[in-house]
């Protein structure tokens, strides 16, 4: 927590408030991401966490402006990188953001490289865009990152195809291609999902070796608690388009406070203590399209009280650096 | 024999095709001897295979013994001079011109020998050795020095050796008396004014119509070659032109999307909806009847399909997780639209190219047939094929043969097609190796 401390001095690299996305469909508008907070800290490592249509990928890819043009809608109040507003950058400023600033490594290593392109000229792209090297001196640093990446054989293995490499060892090549530009911050989308298990341990080291080499920033999105307690100092879990619950990773796993963080918790199995059942969470998510009023958890919450049903929740801070944004606090302190 | 075995086949013919349209002049210059729009009226509508000789030897039937006759001196060589008086060339070869009278030695051999001179035997038809003339003392001064007596002669012209001269074997000879001097010097062909024995030509030339004429004794191979040569180009060229107009228009309308796409596929459904034949009929009229107009006014009708298909999969593509993360690393709008969703367009493009390629050629052929295509005296495999049909009763090759040429071309085009778009997807070309 002392690293905390010394962040809370310096200016955050990412700061987002009130971020709301919505898409427009021909039945009506779907809200995936409705009002979230949040900082990243230079060289800090936050995860974001929550179950399918919590809306992680969609703010991420909110950030970069990625998100399909006329169908989807993105306000907030602040969308801040370094000091500097990315809401209303002009494209290609905002292009040189992407890549050069801001990284992004895709879930998916199957379908995130093409499948016509060698590697080398899907890498070369990288530093094309963003610097005026030479195409050998490309290569070059291109050759280098694969070997960084721990590709071996790497003056071959650039001419490859894709199809050539196995799943681990294409999310290898896709992440030496998000570090190639240098970013300040590396936004991984559920890096891990797509791979075997084994694979997944190694790329989860790959990522926090490189993390600490760069000195840069990251968010993890994910669904799996286990990443999150391998790699990341905060973590910010998310359900319905809302966060729940902001805590160091730690604070997470010991003392969570929100409902639903406990109720994911009772979904794990666990390595030490007694055998017990694991507890499935009642119901379903919410849809997007006829979301509840109140706290989008309310149905499925077990502690839900009648203002969950009408009102948002506010943020509560319940510790150190430590938030949740549930109503049973506002009890707890008028009581 | 795998499937690459096929696919070279395929490409070897349909490369072969390419050669035979690309040297289609030199071809009938060279190998045919026929010009595609040259008649023959004496050779209408023949079957395969027949003969005709060239108008430069239809004089000479070249039989190689004709040149010891023209050779009077007996030198070995035939001397022709080519001499220029004024602005005009002048050609004479002394010895043709003593032919008329060993012709008329010919002529006259049976009444003035047969039965001898003395007409102490009887006149019968046959020409023995002692009847025939042994030195030139015995034949009238005007034949005298012009190596036409003697026993030797007598054997040269008993072809048949059975010891007697019979008047056709005489008359043989005489053919030869219908060369012209312009004939003789064009056999001259190293040009040194002798024409050797060599030079000689044993044999007329003769040209054979390999798959027949038409009703014109037009050669029906030459025309094919011409009419391959006019329709690739036409259904290469339409192509080609709707390619272009189609991808581009397509990939804007799926990339822009918006009004822009709207709009397109607005106008692309109203020009789908109006028949075709009318709208390159219009054009035509419109423009005139052309070679150039016909493949533009194809070009421009079948780029409807081509732009859907290109604006479909721009949008599928668009969606593909490695062009959100080319723009999330940085790519510009102009390196993603064109290195990552052209290149992966370019499977169903080539596709569908290749088809378009027979599918154009056969609206050609259509419109040629309607006599909206290609004019007469041109040939394109549309006038070819309808001429075809017009005969069939009577010509069988003049449909059979064009036909089944056509079919081997759309077929070597289709298989090529899909053999190259399997080519370019580099997952394939993995499995197949």
């Amino acid at each position: 927590m002392k690293d905390q401390t010394e962040h809370e001095s310096k200016q955050p690299l990412l700061e987002i408030e009130g971020l709301r996305v919505s898409f427009r469909s021909g039945r009506g508008t779907v809200v995936a991401v409705d009002g979230i907070d949040l900082q990243v800290m230079p060289g800090e490592a936050l995860g974001i966490v929550g179950e399918s249509g919590s809306g992680k990928s969609v703010s991420n890819l909110a950030v970069l402006d990625l998100l399909p043009k006329p169908q989807a809608h993105v306000e907030a109040k602040t969308l801040e990188f370094e000091g500097r507003s990315l809401l209303d950058l002009p494209p290609e400023e905002m292009r040189q953001v992407r890549g050069a600033q801001i990284a992004m490594v895709f879930q998916d290593p199957m379908t995130a490289l093409n499948p016509f392109m060698r590697i080398s000229g899907q890498m070369a792209e990288v530093l094309e865009s963003h610097t005026d090297l030479s195409k050998k001196d490309i290569r070059k640093a291109c050759v280098q990152m694969l070997d960084r990446v721990g590709i071996p054989d790497p003056e071959q293995r650039i001419d490859a195809y894709p199809h050539e490499f196995s799943g681990g060892m294409r999310q290898r090549v896709l992440i030496a291609m998000a570090l190639l530009g240098s970013p300040k911050l590396l936004i991984a989308d559920e890096p891990t999902t797509a791979l075997d298990v084994t694979i997944q341990a190694q790329i989860l080291e790959l990522i926090r070796k490189m993390k600490e080499e760069g000195e840069m920033a990251m968010i993890l999105v994910t669904h799996d608690l286990g990443v999150v307690a391998e790699v990341v100092d905060r973590v910010l879990v998310m359900y319905g388009g809302r966060v729940m619950e902001e805590a160091p990773t730690d604070q997470i796993f010991l003392a969570p406070s929100h409902p639903y963080t406990k109720a994911l918790l009772s979904c794990l199995p666990r390595l030490d203590g007694e055998e017990e059942r694991l507890e499935p969470i009642e119901g379903n998510p919410p849809e997007g399209m006829n979301r509840p009023p109140g706290c989008p958890f309310e149905p499925r919450c077990p502690d839900a009280l009648d203002v969950c049903k009408k009102e948002v929740p506010s943020p509560y801070t319940v510790g150190e650096g430590h938030v949740s944004y549930c109503w049973l606090y506002e009890e707890e302190k008028s009581v | 024999m795998g499937p690459g075995v096929w696919f070279n086949v395929w490409l070897g013919i349909l490369g072969m095709l390419a050669l035979a349209s690309v040297g289609a002049p030199w071809i009938s210059q060279h190998v045919t001897g026929f010009h595609p729009n040259e008649t023959h009226s004496h050779m209408a509508a023949m079957a395969p295979g027949v003969e005709d000789v060239p108008l430069e030897y239809r004089q000479y039937d070249g039989d190689p013994a004709v040149f010891d006759w023209i050779d009077a001196d007996g030198s070995g060589w035939i001397e022709c001079t080519v001499g220029t008086s004024g602005s005009s060339s002048t050609a004479s070869c002394p010895e043709l011109d003593v032919l008329p009278s060993r012709f008329r030695f010919f002529r006259f051999l049976f009444s003035d020998f047969d039965g001898g001179t003395d007409s102490s035997e009887m006149a019968d038809g046959r020409l023995t050795l002692e009847e025939y003339p042994q030195n030139d003392q015995e034949i009238e001064p005007a034949y005298r020095g012009l190596n036409l007596s003697g026993s030797e002669r007598f054997h040269g012209l008993d072809e048949d050796g059975n010891g007697w001269l019979d008047p056709s074997e005489v008359n043989r000879q005489t053919r030869a008396y219908r060369l012209r001097t312009a004939q003789l010097i064009a056999f001259d062909t190293d040009g040194d004014g002798k024409i050797s024995r060599d030079e000689f030509p044993g044999a007329p030339r003769t040209a054979t119509f390999l798959l027949g004429t038409d009703g014109q004794g037009r050669d029906l191979f030459t025309r094919m070659l011409f009419g391959a040569r006019i329709s690739l180009l036409v259904g290469l060229l339409a192509t080609l032109i709707s390619l272009l107009i189609g991808v581009s228009l397509g990939a804007l309308s799926g990339y822009l999307g918006g009004a822009f796409d709207r709009g397109l596929m607005a106008i692309v459904n109203v020009l789908y909806g109006l028949p075709f034949l009318l709208v390159v009929i219009l054009i035509l009229v419109w423009f005139g009847r052309s070679m150039t107009h016909l493949f533009l006014a194809l070009g421009a009708v079948q780029w409807l399909t081509i732009c859907r298909v290109v604006r479909g999969q721009v949008l599928s593509i668009r969606q593909e997780e490695y062009v959100v993360a080319a723009e999330a690393l940085g790519a510009s709008p102009l390196r993603v639209i064109g290195v990552h969703v052209l290149r992966n367009v370019m499977g169903p493009v080539l596709a569908y190219g290749s088809l378009m390629v027979p599918a154009v050629m056969q609206e050609e052929a259509f419109l040629s047939y309607l006599g909206l295509g290609i004019q007469a005296p041109d040939p394109s495999w549309g006038t070819l094929l309808a001429e075809g049909v017009r005969r069939i009763e009577d010509s069988w090759w003049l449909i059979v043969y064009p036909a089944a040429v056509f079919v081997i071309t759309v077929l070597a085009l289709y298989v090529v097609g899909d053999g190259i778009r399997d080519r370019i997807d580099p997952r394939q070309s993995m499995e197949r190796t």
